[in-house]
């Protein structure tokens, strides 16, 4: 039967489907043993999404690219699927391989093989670019094929969009932090100094290119072991901590207590912790045993910082330490497990999950204002005026019904810097419009403001929010809203 | 074929876009009062304008979907957090009230949080655990002297003083009794360790 005709964007979120279920196999085959459930159903996503990308018309096989820091499809980098693809790509890079091909056909067996030559660190020997066609035969790898590279080729350096520095940021927090969830559900000790120094690193990247790395965590859509959750929760803390001008070595602290907050759901069930729909009451105990067993896996770990033991126990309580496990002595979480649950709860209320439907970021912030005995209001506040009502990258709607994507933060948290998409109406802006504007500023005598944020899935309505006084919302007295209207800078003189 | 409004059961989203993109190019010159060659005529490039339009309209849908590796639940089973009007409305008054507030410095009540953690843990955890919560204490917080239940007892009651603003008489009683029966479990966490680890 001939493949159904399909757009360019159909078959490229096939293939972006297909490198997510390579990375999401990867780490499970590091994780079990063949032949587990757990292991065979992530071959099978494999195989399905293999399948799926040739029923889209996607040339087979399927050839994915391998450069230093990315996965890519015929030159184009795939972000998502890199951002947990450096175990992946470390293994490739060492073994020399430049693109894997695969073809439809494989099975289950023939990709379990087919790992046992990527994926363990003594195997590196077994791929020499010499016998790599002899090896995969003798193996019975039919529908997997290995390119070489070649030294000094530039495609072994094709960057992603967001920047190599970006990339590589994430990659080493993310890999570290799955390395550290094997690790604790082994009963191994953790790689704590690694740790640090990738929050080190992260760091030094945030003072760089902050909006890089924080756009890169929007893409993160891979939850084995909550890793993107508890590197995006990771990136929040450390841009909010930043912003109080907080030292070094708490920097350190707080990004390392945050990325291992949730390490004690290694020690869940996988049935329980991945379990589509709602929890029964003996799953649910099961699971609110997490934090203590986080505190139990960081205890063992000698050079770990007390910040990160006492957020792994304390971040599901509010600040008068109601909440979950109930500690043998009452007790009130330090500020830096007050900050982890900040960003802990609005990570999981903007994030999509089996279960529930992502809230836009002022929704978020509604609903954790509900209730002011939930969290440390002061950290709330000052997450909520760092991170801006309307954060990065958030898409909204105008009220003259043009579209825009939030690129900056001002003082006046409720008015960022807009890039427009589009004209009133979602028509084409003309050449000589300035694209790049401060809301709430008049431009040619009109004050745009939002009327709706958009989402993929859904448009929330504002209601007015404005203020009598804006000026009572900026950071300090110094700095008053911007007032003064924005230049296009790719078109002013 | 179905017709583009009817989805056979298991057709997978991206599938059903492309058919009824077919299905729409097919209409266009279908629906059309002109014969084909007028159609022709009158723009050649029309078909394939009408055709790129109707692509990016599917492209936009398809930039906006939900992401891959999350496999939802059927619509009516999902849980959507429910946001009244006046929530937002009230959003950015909110952020008026501790304007000029200073934020929590990180290291605030980090001490008094790891003794309770390390507490809890000699009380609660397995056995191993003990054991390290009982070290970290013994480093930590200098009770090198494993029968000093006094000097721990006290301790954990300051921690908590710290904790609650008001307590009466009872409660202040009730909780220097609790943190008395805490003491004991640590102290002997702490024996255990200073048997095997005497250093």
């Amino acid at each position: 039967m001939t493949p159904p005709r399909t757009t360019p964007q159909v078959q490229r979120a096939a293939i972006e489907m297909f490198a997510h279920a390579l990375v999401a196999a990867t780490t499970i085959r590091q994780l079990h043993a063949t032949g587990t459930p757990w292991v065979d159903d992530a071959l099978q996503g494999l195989i399905r999404a293999l399948d799926d990308a040739a029923h889209a018309g996607v040339e087979m096989p399927l050839r994915l690219q391998i450069s230093d820091h990315c996965l890519c499809h015929d030159g184009v980098p795939l972000d998502g699927p890199s951002l947990q693809a450096g175990a992946l790509l470390q293994r490739c890079v060492e073994r020399e391989i430049a693109a894997l091909a695969f073809t439809p056909g494989l099975t289950i067996d023939e990709a379990n093989r087919c790992f046992d030559l990527l994926l363990p660190e003594h195997n590196k020997r077994a791929l020499t670019r010499r016998h790599r066609d002899q090896v995969l035969r003798a193996m019975g790898i039919r529908h997997v094929a290995i390119t070489s590279r070649i030294p000094g080729d530039p495609s072994n350096r094709t960057g992603s969009v967001h920047g190599r520095g970006a990339m590589q940021s994430y990659q080493a927090l993310a890999d570290c932090l799955q390395r550290n969830h094997v690790r604790a559900s082994h009963d191994q000790q953790l790689t704590v100094t690694e740790a640090n120094g990738i929050v080190e690193r992260t760091l030094v990247q945030l003072e760089k290119e902050p909006s890089s790395l924080l756009a890169l965590a929007a893409q993160d859509n891979i939850d084995r072991f909550t890793v993107g959750h508890s590197v995006r929760v990771a990136l929040l803390a450390l841009q909010v901590a930043r912003a109080t001008g907080a030292t070094h070595d708490q920097l350190v602290h707080v990004g390392t207590a945050a990325l291992l907050h949730d390490i004690g759901k290694s020690k869940i069930p996988e049935e329980v912790l991945f379990k589509q729909g709602r929890l029964d009451k003996a799953e649910w105990a099961c699971m609110a045993q997490h934090p203590r067993l986080g505190a139990q896996v960081l205890i063992e770990q000698p050079d770990l910082d007390a910040s990160a033991i006492g957020a792994a126990f304390c971040h599901h309580m509010g600040p008068d330490g109601r909440g979950y496990p109930t500690p043998a002595l009452p007790m009130r979480p330090s500020a830096t497990s007050r900050l982890v649950r900040v960003c802990d709860v609005f990570e999981a209320l903007t994030a999509v999950r089996p279960y529930k439907r992502a809230l836009t970021p002022c929704e978020a912030y509604a609903v954790m204002l509900r209730n002011e005995a939930d969290f440390d209001q002061r950290w709330l506040r000052r997450f909520i005026r760092t991170l801006g009502v309307f954060p990065q990258g958030t898409r909204l709607l105008l009220d003259d019904g043009a579209h825009a994507l939030v690129t900056e933060q001002t003082d006046c948290p409720h008015r960022p810097i807009v890039q427009l998409l589009s004209g009133p109406g979602g028509a084409e802006l003309p050449a000589s419009t300035p694209t790049r504007l401060a809301l709430g500023t008049a431009i040619d005598g009109v004050t745009r403001k939002v009327a709706a944020v958009t989402t993929h899935d859904r448009t929330v309505r504002l209601p007015e929010l404005e203020v009598e006084d804006p000026q009572v919302l900026t950071q300090s007295p110094q700095h008053a809203c911007v007032s003064l209207p924005i230049q296009d800078g790719a078109r002013s003189p | 074929m179905p017709s583009p409004q009817e989805r056979p059961p298991g057709e997978h989203f991206e599938e059903a876009i492309a058919r009824w993109h077919l299905h729409v190019q097919t209409e266009v010159k279908r629906s059309s009062s002109l014969p084909t060659a007028m159609f022709d005529a009158c723009d050649p490039n029309l078909e394939a304008r009408l055709a790129d339009a109707t692509e990016r309209i599917f492209g936009l849908l398809l930039d906006h979907r939900v992401p891959p590796a999350v496999a939802m639940l059927p619509e009516e089973q999902l849980h959507l957090e429910l946001v009244e009007e006046r929530e937002l409305r009230g959003l950015v008054q909110r952020l008026r009230a501790d304007h000029g507030t200073p934020p929590p410095t990180l290291d605030d009540g980090l001490r008094d949080e790891y003794l309770s953690v390390l507490a809890d843990l000699c009380c609660n955890g397995e056995p191993t655990t003990r054991r390290d919560a009982a070290r970290r204490l013994r480093r930590d917080f200098a009770l090198a002297d494993v029968d000093d239940l006094e000097h721990l007892t006290g301790a954990l009651t300051n921690a908590l003083r710290r904790c609650t603003t008001t307590a009466s008489a009872d409660e202040a009683e009730r909780i220097e009794r609790l943190c008395h029966d805490i003491a004991r479990a640590t102290t002997a966490a702490l024996a255990d360790v200073a048997a095997t680890d005497p250093a």
